[in-house]
């Protein structure tokens, strides 16, 4: 029997940022990432080599409340 | 065969036990676990009962595919009228309990009566016997299994049981299996402590005949590949449900300081990859390759050294966000000693924020606690106050009793801070952003929940060609489905089919994990289908499964409703309407739920199920369902008459 051990294919690597919903590719291995489109730094882990995690928010840069987003 | 194992009827006044078999037109009509129970419970028990009545009948089964060629098939579902909410009571938990029963021979327990002196049921190779418990009552849920175990000198059986928070008939009372597995919500040990039952042990060696087991097996590796190959299963195994807590309390969707907040600011801590420090590796359910439980060992404090399991997302928020604590110790402690005493850590950890805020606001004093000082991020109170409530000691007594009788207890406005449905309480989620899944919570079957309706991948925002390859099968539905969790068209068709399809999952006994819960591209319907006819040679279509859910979750309702049930208990306390959040990212601050959208969601909710203005079932639908006789006319006047 084989079980596929990590996720394969178009979406390795991939998060979907929070404050924008938009996907993107941080590099391999990073710690933190900001999104591409909105600019919301994001702390990124591994659970496995090619999965990428958003674990939480860089809280020294987080939006003030009601502070809005800038969507590229 | 896989159809042959047996129902039990036990009377633990009288001590009779009488065993039948389970008729194939129930399997057709009900399939087995949670819906054939809720058939059960609703023809057995009588209505209007007190839930420590002794005629409360308590129900114990495993779904129709358990512990044969199937994917996390290890579900025990326990059902009875809760002590907590009057209303329906209903558990369900993992581990290796549910294999066992079936294997000793049984599919169905229904438990009456109670018991002149605890005692425990023993349940060997088609055999029952009613033991007496004396040397397990007062023991905590680990050491009650480390002496069934030498007691009946056998390694390998499994129990089911309750701890010193089921004795004491705290109302939000689990049981549970192994150290961590609960049977959690609505007060399922109460009922059992009521019953001076201590546990169901089960040891058995019958085979599992399986009707098409090459297919069977075949089938099992396709469905094993689908769960694994997603990226969430891929998560839940290195770091369990706590994951969850990334998504959540960096957007603003966690419930802080009782509602107050909704967002712990800086709760680095308690995220799920600090558990790489003292886990010692994962375990799992029966035949689950998702292994989602860590196995610790506490390093800090007075219980540095202790094994435990767990712990949950539930319990990240009981003992971290809720009760304001950063401290991933805290939960890791929190949840060894609800598990030890067999509490609901949900529940409780609900009740603890709620003493805190009433502290906060001066309704309780020192006087009333004698002395501890229930502040926020206090870790030593949190810890303390779960050893009161499960030993109803001091104010834990008042707390035992859940959300609507404490305030009553307590007076002085303090229900104005309660954060339930049908009493109740809410998960340590915020749901004032999301109406979908504030609509899940209002309408569940078994009052304030996250695990019977709730639309979880709502909150990917995940594009409408998704949610129509999911929400349009099986039976077709053409309405609106939207994209956007802050949106409230089309939500209360995906709150109903995800009703169904985990209630179509509890029938067959496996894992919510395993279904579209945390990942659209789960199984569901059609796979059910194909799950169950190389088990068991049972042939449904999908859309056979998706009506055996309805008539199942419409069997729920009726119970409800038998037991007074009305529109005003599907809805949300005030504070949802009145008090937007304060925190989070845009699209979760400031944000209330709109009265007048969320009435309108109940009603288009009511007319999808085809329930009538007051959410009783129509008896077009009863009839459809073919359980007219369930509700006949007279039972409707009757009820329109008060
Ligand atoms: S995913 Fe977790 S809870 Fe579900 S069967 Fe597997 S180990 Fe048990
Ligand atoms: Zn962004």
């Amino acid at each position: 029997m084989k079980i596929k051990k990590v996720m394969e294919g178009a979406r390795d690597g991939e998060i979907r940022c929070l404050a924008c919903f938009t996907r993107f590719r941080p590099k391999r291995g990073v710690d933190r990432a900001a999104c591409p489109s909105c600019g919301v730094q994001w702390r990124i882990s591994w659970p496995y080599p090619k999965t990428a995690r958003l674990q939480g928010p860089v809280w020294e840069t987080y939006p003030k409340p009601g502070e809005p987003i800038a969507k590229k | 065969m896989a159809l042959d194992r047996k129902i039990a009827y036990i009377n633990l006044s009288t001590g009779e036990i009488r065993k039948g078999d389970i008729p194939l037109e129930w399997r057709k009509k009900f399939i087995g676990g949670r819906g054939l129970d809720a058939y059960l419970l609703y023809t057995n028990n009588p209505p209007g009962i007190d839930a420590f009545d002794p005629e409360n009948r308590v129900l114990i089964s495993a779904g129709i595919v358990v512990g044969a060629l199937a994917s996390a098939s290890a579900r025990t579902h326990i059902m009875s009228k809760s002590p907590l909410t009057n209303f329906l009571g209903s558990a369900n938990m993992g581990g290796w309990f549910a294999p066992e029963m079936r294997w000793a021979g049984f599919d169905h327990l229904v438990i009456s009566g109670k018991a002149e002196k605890p005692v425990y049921l023993w349940i060997h190779n088609g055999e029952i016997e009613i033991r007496d418990a004396k040397n397990i009552w007062g023991e905590n849920i680990y050491d009650t299994q480390t002496i069934l175990r030498q007691e009946l000198n056998d390694n390998e059986i499994q129990t089911l049981c309750i701890g010193p928070a089921g004795e004491n008939l705290v109302r939000f009372a689990n049981v549970m299996t192994g150290r961590k597995n609960a049977g959690g919500r609505t007060g399922m040990g109460a009922v059992l402590g009521s019953k001076n039952l201590k546990a169901v042990v089960c040891r058995g060696t019958m085979d599992i005949k399986i009707k098409y087991p090459e297919e069977a097996l075949k089938y099992n590796e396709e469905l094993i590949n689908q769960i694994i190959s997603s990226k969430v299963s891929q998560t839940m195994q290195r770091w369990g449900t706590m994951f969850i807590y990334g998504t959540t309390n960096s957007t603003g969707l966690v419930r802080t300081r009782n509602f107050q907040l909704n967002q712990l600011v800086g709760g680095s801590d308690i995220e799920c990859e600090n558990l790489d420090k003292v886990s010692i590796g994962l375990d799992g359910c029966f035949g689950c390759q998702v292994h989602c439980r860590h196995r610790y060992v506490i390093k800090d404090g007075p219980y540095a050294g202790t094994y435990a399991q767990g712990p949950e997302y539930t319990s990240q928020g009981a003992f971290g966000a809720e009760v304001g604590c950063n401290n991933m110790n805290t939960i890791l402690v929190g949840n060894h000693l609800v598990n030890s005493y067999g509490l609901d850590t949900l529940e409780t950890g609900s009740m603890m924020a709620w003493a805190m805020e009433l502290y906060e606001k001066g309704i309780l004093t020192d006087r009333d606690t004698d002395g501890l000082r229930l502040e926020w991020g206090d870790d030593e109170a949190v810890l303390e106050l779960i050893k009161k409530i499960a030993t109803r000691e001091g104010i834990g007594d008042i707390l035992a009793d859940g959300p609507l009788r404490a305030a009553k207890k307590i007076g002085k406005g303090s229900e104005t801070y309660l954060v339930h449905v049908k009493g109740m309480s809410n998960l340590h989620s915020d749901e004032r952003p999301t109406p979908s899944l504030a609509l899940g919570i209002a309408t569940a079957s078994r009052g304030s929940d996250h695990l019977r309706s709730r639309p979880a991948i709502d909150l990917y925002n995940l594009p409408v060609q998704v949610l129509e390859k999911v929400y349009r099968q099986p039976d077709g539905y053409d309405g609106p489905l939207t994209s956007g969790y802050t949106k409230y068209e089309g939500k209360p068709r995906i709150v109903l089919w995800q009703e169904l399809c985990y209630m179509a999952v509890d029938c067959t006994g496996m894992c919510k994990y395993h279904t579209v819960f945390l990942s659209p591209n789960h199984p569901n319907f059609p796979e059910f289908a194909k799950m169950i006819y190389y088990n068991t040679g049972l042939e449904f279509t999908p859309k056979e499964i998706w009506d055996i859910a309805n008539r199942c979750y419409t069997i729920e309702r009726l119970f409800n409703i038998r037991e007074g049930l009305t529109r005003k208990d599907d809805w949300l306390v005030d504070r949802y309407f009145d008090e937007p959040t304060k925190r989070g990212l845009p699209v979760a601050y400031n944000k209330k739920m709109d009265r007048k959208k969320f009435k309108a969601m109940i009603d288009e909710y009511y007319s999808l199920h085809k329930w009538d203005n007051d959410g009783v079932p129509t008896p077009e639908l009863l009839k459809d369902l073919d359980i007219a006789d369930l509700y006949p006319e007279e039972s409707r006047q009757e009820r329109k008459g008060k």
